[in-house]
């Protein structure tokens, strides 16, 4: 893994996603939000995205597991050669800022789901994200044999 | 999600972004998270003045692995950070670090203190080096005389600056 942080964790920062995802929709609008989940998916985590052009789910995964573990999440990660799914039951994330704030941002999760359309971009993957509740989502990254 | 870890690599871009636009765009979002962290820090200002401000970061450096040295003297809070973990994770990044990437963090938390009473005095060091010495008075004036003495002071409101009358 290309980042890998042990420690304690300061979850307030999910509080600060929040307030900055609502600051950029609502003064700079959703084309600004996605070049910035670009900026993070491409070049941030330009590991799992080098991996997922050369049509290697592995790295996807590995990071998922690790923080959705590292955070106290609940969810299912199930992988084969063709696609990825990940069940979020509980989101540390969401869960934490509504347990301060009351409630999540109304882009919140389609942050996420453009952070994951971000790293499939030119990659032989396409994603789905499907929210359930407030904390509980599911994202789905699978090959696209049309595009093949 | 967006790992709590990441959240500092992901503004390092945002910091970018927001700076292609103009400097002005980058000083309202830090101004915008300075809301957020005062509402974070309130607690804090209700404790006994510098009790207070260590009390505060006590708690960030826990939370933040952040190796730094803490002080109350009789008229300042003294904070050393000798390794900053935010800094050091986007020197460890692979879109590379922003320039003023060390600007944010009295940008946001600057506007806080002084609303409650503090005048902070806050050296850089470098841009580079994940470092830094913050000092935090009640009063005015030694703020503006310690101030003359850092390496790279950083007051992006001005508040130390001495106005001709």
């Amino acid at each position: 893994m290309r980042y890998k942080d042990t420690g304690e964790i300061h979850k307030d920062f999910h509080l600060a996603v929040d307030r900055t995802i609502t600051y950029i929709m609502e003064h700079y609008g959703e084309q600004f939000l996605i070049d910035l989940c670009k900026r993070t998916s491409q070049q941030v985590y330009q590991d799992i995205y080098r991996h997922l052009k050369e049509g290697d789910l592995c790295a996807l995964a590995e990071h998922w597991q690790y923080y959705y573990t590292r955070e106290g999440g609940e969810f299912t990660l199930t992988q084969d050669n063709d696609q990825l799914v990940l069940t979020v039951t509980k989101c540390p994330a969401a869960e934490h800022i509504i347990k301060i704030k009351g409630s999540l941002s109304p882009y919140y999760h389609r942050f996420d789901e453009l952070l994951v359309g971000s790293w499939c971009e030119h990659t032989p993957f396409v994603s789905t994200f499907t929210v359930h509740n407030p904390v509980s989502y599911t994202i789905t990254v699978r090959r696209n044999h049309a595009s093949q | 999600m967006l790992a709590s870890d990441h959240f500092v690599r992901m503004y390092n871009e945002l910091f970018k972004l927001l700076e292609q636009l103009g400097r002005g765009h980058l000083v309202r979002y830090w101004l915008e998270i300075s809301n957020l962290q005062e509402s974070l820090m309130q607690r804090y200002f209700e404790m006994d003045g510098y009790e207070g401000l260590y009390a505060y970061w006590d708690h960030i450096r826990k939370e933040e692995n952040c190796d730094m040295d803490m002080q109350v003297f009789d008229d300042y809070f003294e904070l050393r950070m000798n390794k900053c973990p935010s800094l050091s994770k986007n020197l460890d990044n692979d879109a590379g670090l922003s320039l003023n990437y060390c600007e944010h963090c009295a940008g946001w938390i600057n506007p806080v203190l002084t609303k409650h009473g503090f005048y902070p005095v806050y050296d850089i060091i470098s841009r580079k080096q994940p470092r830094c010495i913050m000092r935090i008075f009640r009063d005015k004036k030694k703020a503006i005389e310690c101030s003359k003495t850092v390496h790279e002071l950083w007051d992006p409101y001005g508040d130390l600056t001495v106005r001709e009358e």
